[in-house]
């Protein structure tokens, strides 16, 4: 076997271009491989890393916990960690809202409380508060002072009589205060609290974290359930079970996120399996002879097989440490750069941003470690199966040559053709062409490689092309500016944030929207009424989905015509009163829905619930930007179930013509008109822009990034593919030169076989890539992915491709025929393999 | 009468210090128009490199080739290509045809290379000589080594050159099937009035020829 790896060796050296060619290739898959990986895991890390900076890191808490029971729970086996609060009851001020509480050590730890200065309060009349809660009191005091704060106890599951006591400031909290809201929490000692509240009075918060997360229980349904029958065994009500899905949710990857990551992969694998493959199929050719020579002396299949597969592996063994160390040079670079183009964008989501800026945070701070040694595991086992598939043929190609056929061998294997029709004269173009079609298959394999890897760079681009962030801002958005009743259902702790309580006080009433309207700069204001329930028949309980019912005005008459995917009805049968237009989302859910189905409503109203079955007369498919709601109904039908002001949204158009700093001010001044209720939300059309346009400029520029190594890897195979077909033709070309063709005419011929990979590749890229990105739009609009609605064709990216390629083929053919010219006519002609 | 080829003092070495090898050394020969000369010698005497030199394949260190009179060498590569695919027709010993070509197109490719129509007539008139008439859509591959050197010898006739240069052209091929080819290469050149210059190491070839010249060591021992 000593004999099989020196002859490896002697032919990797011998085949040096093809070694550096695939080796570049296999590179660059290493690479691609890494990077995928690394900045996926990373990313993934920097965020758990970020998300346990930001959130409070308890699972769970039950609410209203006696004292026994806290701390039975304190030790009990399933718990990693158990802190408790306790509430004792409200400051007493016209504006802001004070908790006074008490947490023991791993509560404050749960809870990420920090200190900015003095300690936690530990004796009886000690207090922790924050220093801004002073200034809003209008007490300026140290640490070690002593003030005097007015407070009610909860008693009783309601306020107390007012009290007073005097405290001596023990520290000052730190983290950040709700200003907005006054909101304020004041820590206590143990003893105060013991002192305060009677041992059977005292309820606690149980704030914990469950051993074997991520182990046994790994998804965040598990969780919840085990927390629930834990919380069954204690008597806790399910009303009293939170679950923190903030940091559940940030804290548990989408396995979806595993997918895309494996599927990039497998994207890289199958480029990389095509280029190492044609590069080894195209050089195989002038190998031919010499593993028929190897096998006419003796070796066997299995020996022949091996030298291939060796020379593959030594050529691997080489390239594949270059890119894991180029990886492992890039990848922190990277990451942080990515984190840093989504801190600079805007997220109109503001945690979001926070938690950004702290990912950045971390990674500028090395916090993190960015490498691991599973990656480069996965990579070297990922580069080495792409390597042994691309072999596989090859080396059966080799092993397969008998050594008589090898010695008579012309090129192309086995070809059977014996004739050729042929042209009367000849011409250089005639030439070309007769040598292209010699070799078909190699031709065709080289555009197809070259041309896979076109066609997902148009798919990329397509994608990425439709998402253009004005639109997509557009299809979520109506108007400029958008004054919302800020409702949802179920929240047992906010009841009043409910539809059907918040419409028997509307704050968007006519008064509000009469302030709207005299707003300088506004010039149309459209009103949106609502209504909600839930699917009598369909889903009763709503585990679903509800009945949400938008109610819209004459000027949406051409939208409701206009959307109907399925069935048809007109404005004035909507208005008659029993039917209904359906959004086509609906059928997500209930598939077997269609229209002239009827559907049994349950509408939530003040004057109790109304019962109404409608008939879908269509389905309609409309954007979120009129309504997110599952029905479309004439206002005047919504008014009929009930008396209460039915205003959901107000979209505000400005006057046209504004400067950026004057909708600003135009903008500020509506949110002020809003903030007079808390009910009221507000959002603009500026807002979601750039919340796009963050989103689209990362994924673009990431997107683009991969495609450039990922076409890196084709070019290698173009490459090959040229030098090849000059170098193994040498003698050849040596003599049709000595029988006339000129220097010029000979680099016009290597020429016109660039233009011709370059117009298959092209053909293949635009061709097939065009078909398939726009099979993908189709795709991303049904599936309603990033809000994907219409089709833009990649022409910007289309003709950098085409030019591109063009230049690359004009450089190699350049650099080619260039090197190729200086080996003397004689050494072409004398040249014999 | 004027030497349709004639090299003045013409100088070829390769390497240098001991492995220098003076493949060329100061030669001067004459080639008379019609002639059929063969050129004969031991392998390495420099034989090859002398046909190469005339036919421009290669420079040389110094001296001068002249066809009809003027100096090849004086063209930049290009012109040289033109003039050799004009006045000069090649035939190798391994025959050497372009391999995705069939046999028509592999004879007129030199004429179709310099931009000209074909003479179907004097090609066809070729074709019949070599009695491939049967075979001109065959693919070399699928054709013996002696229709092979035939098609290559119709090549070298097609653009109705002034000189055939052929190395060794019988080299490859077996007695019978030489003696063949040599007359048929012969016979073509009397009747075109070409002038053929022959390389051989074959006693009885170079006795067809109307002179020998023997190369020793890079130098004309014997005109």
């Amino acid at each position: 076997m000593k004999t099989v790896t020196r002859t490896a060796l002697a032919n990797a050296r011998q085949n040096k271009h093809r070694n550096v060619i695939s080796g570049a290739a296999i590179i660059l898959t290493t690479l691609l491989i890494f990077m995928v990986l690394t900045v996926g895991y990373a990313s993934v890390k920097v965020r758990f890393a970020g998300v346990n900076a930001y959130y409070p890191p308890y699972h769970a808490m039950f609410r209203q916990v006696s004292e026994e029971n806290a701390q039975k729970l304190k030790s009990h086996n399933d718990m990693e960690e158990v802190g408790l609060r306790s509430d004792l009851g409200e400051g007493v001020d016209d504006d802001s809202l004070i908790l006074f509480l008490w947490m023991d050590d791993q509560a404050l730890e749960l809870n990420k409380i920090t200190l900015t200065k003095g300690e936690f309060p530990r004796e009886e009349k000690e207090i922790a508060l924050p220093e801004e809660m002073l200034s809003e009191y209008g007490i300026t005091a140290g640490i070690g002072d002593e003030i005097t704060l007015p407070f009610q106890l909860y008693e009783d599951g309601g306020l107390g009589f007012q009290k007073e006591d005097t405290f001596c400031i023990s520290g000052f909290l730190g983290g950040t205060v709700d200003e907005e809201n006054k909101a304020y929490s004041a820590l206590v000692s143990r003893e105060y609290l013991e002192k305060m509240i009677p041992r059977d009075s005292r309820e606690y918060r149980v704030m914990f974290r469950l051993k074997d997360v991520g182990n046994q229980i790994a998804t965040t349904d598990l969780i919840e359930e085990r927390v629930k029958e834990i919380g069954r065994d204690f008597q806790v009500s399910e009303d009293n079970v939170v679950i923190n899905t903030d940091y559940l949710m940030a804290n548990y990857t989408d396995p979806a996120a595993f997918a895309a990551m494996v599927s990039i992969i497998l994207v890289v694998v199958a480029a990389g399996v095509l280029t190492i493959y044609s590069i080894y199929y195209v050089s195989m050719t002038p190998k031919v002879q010499e593993y028929g020579k190897l096998k006419a002396m003796g070796a066997t299949r299995r020996q022949i097989r091996q030298i291939v597969f060796r020379e593959g592996l030594l050529v691997t063994a080489a390239a594949l440490p270059l890119g894991l160390m180029l990886g492992s040079l890039l990848a922190g670079p990277v990451t942080r750069w990515i984190y840093r183009l989504s801190v600079n964008g805007v997220n109109a989501d503001a945690a979001a941003m926070e938690m950004n800026r702290i990912c950045l945070e971390l990674l500028e701070k090395k916090e993190v470690r960015i490498l691991s040694g599973w990656i480069y595991l996965i990579t070297v086992i990922a580069v080495l199966i792409t390597v042994y598939l691309s072999l596989v043929k090859p080396m059966r190609m080799a092993a397969k040559i008998s050594p008589v056929e090898a010695m008579r061998y012309q090129g192309e294997s086995r070809e059977k053709k014996k004739t050729r029709k042929g042209f009367a004269q000849m011409s250089l173009m005639k030439l070309t062409r007769a040598n292209l079609s010699r070799n078909k298959k190699r031709s065709v394999l080289t555009i197809v490689t070259l041309g896979a890897v076109g066609v997902l760079f148009m798919v990329v681009a397509t994608v990425l092309s439709c998402a253009d962030p004005k639109e997509i801002a557009r299809q979520e958005f109506e108007g400029d500016y958008e004054i919302a009743v800020d409702s949802w259902e179920g929240d047992k702790m906010n009841p009043d944030r409910s539809w059907v309580n918040l419409m028997q006080n509307n704050p968007l009433n006519e008064e509000m929207l009469e302030k709207i309207r005299s707003v300088e700069g506004v010039k149309e204001v459209k009103v949106k009424t609502y209504l909600t329930g839930c699917l009598a028949d369909l889903d009763p309980e709503r585990e679903i989905v509800g009945s949400s019912i938008q109610g819209l005005d004459e000027s949406y008459r051409e939208i409701v015509e206009g959307c109907q995917t399925q069935g048809s009805v007109t404005w004035e049968e909507l208005k008659a009163g029993d039917k209904i237009l359906m959004s086509d989302y609906m059928l997500h859910w209930f598939p077997e829905l269609k229209a002239g189905d009827s559907v049994r409503l349950e509408l939530e109203t003040p004057e109790g619930t109304v019962e109404k079955t409608f008939e879908i007369a269509a389905v309609g498919e409309y954007a979120s930007a009129v309504s997110w709601a599952n029905f479309l109904l004439p206002d005047s039908v919504l008014e009929e179930f009930t008396d209460a002001n039915l205003n959901d949204t107000c979209v505000i158009w400005l006057e046209e013509g504004l400067s950026a700093a004057g909708r600003q001010e135009v903008f500020t001044e509506l949110e002020t008109l809003a903030k007079e209720s808390p009910y009221l939300a507000t959002d603009s059309y500026e807002k979601h822009l750039e919340n796009w346009e963050t989103a689209t400029t990362v994924m673009t520029v990431l997107g683009y990034v991969f495609l450039v190594i990922l076409g890196a890897v084709g070019v290698m195979n173009l490459v090959n593919t040229m030098i090849n077909s000059v170098y193994t033709r040498r003698r050849e070309l040596g003599i049709i030169q000595a029988i006339g063709m000129s220097e010029k005419q000979l680099v016009r011929m290597m020429q016109l076989e660039g233009i011709f990979y370059t117009a298959g590749t092209l053909l293949v890229a635009l061709g097939l890539g065009s078909l398939a990105g726009y099979g993908v739009f189709l795709y991303a609009k049904a599936e309603n992915m990033m809000n994907i609605t219409v089709y833009h064709y990649p022409a910007f990216p289309a003709v950098v491709l085409a030019v591109a390629v063009a230049a690359l083929q004009m450089i190699l053919t350049y650099a080619v025929s260039r090197n190729f010219r200086r080996m003397s006519l004689i050494d072409r002609i004398r040249y014999s393999e | 009468m004027k030497a349709i080829l004639e090299t003045r003092d013409l100088v070829k070495y390769y390497g240098s210090g001991e492995n220098l090898v003076k493949a060329i050394d100061h030669t001067d020969i004459r080639i008379e128009p019609g002639e059929f000369a063969a050129v004969v010698g031991r392998s390495g005497s420099g034989k090859s490199t002398l046909l190469h030199m005339l036919g421009g394949l290669d420079r040389p260190d110094s001296g001068q080739v002249l066809v009809e009179g003027k100096d090849i060498f004086r063209l930049k590569d290009d012109r040289l290509a033109v003039f050799r695919r004009r006045k000069i027709g090649f035939v190798f010993q391994s025959y050497n045809l372009v391999p995705s070509l069939n046999v028509w197109e592999n004879i007129v490719l030199p004429i179709g290379l310099d931009g000209r129509k074909v003479d179907r007539d004097f090609v066809m008139d070729l074709v019949e000589r070599i009695g491939m008439e049967d075979r001109l859509r065959a693919l070399p591959g699928t054709l013996s080594g002696g229709q092979q050197q035939r098609v290559a010898i119709a090549r070298a006739l097609a653009s109705r050159p002034a000189i055939i240069l052929a190395d060794e052209p019988t080299g490859n091929l077996d007695s019978r099937t030489e003696i063949e080819v040599v007359s048929l290469l012969k016979n073509c050149v009397t009747e075109y009035g070409q002038t053929l210059v022959m390389i051989t190491h074959d006693e009885t070839i170079a006795q067809m020829a109307d002179r020998m010249i023997v190369i020793e060591d890079g130098k004309v021992v014997q005109s």
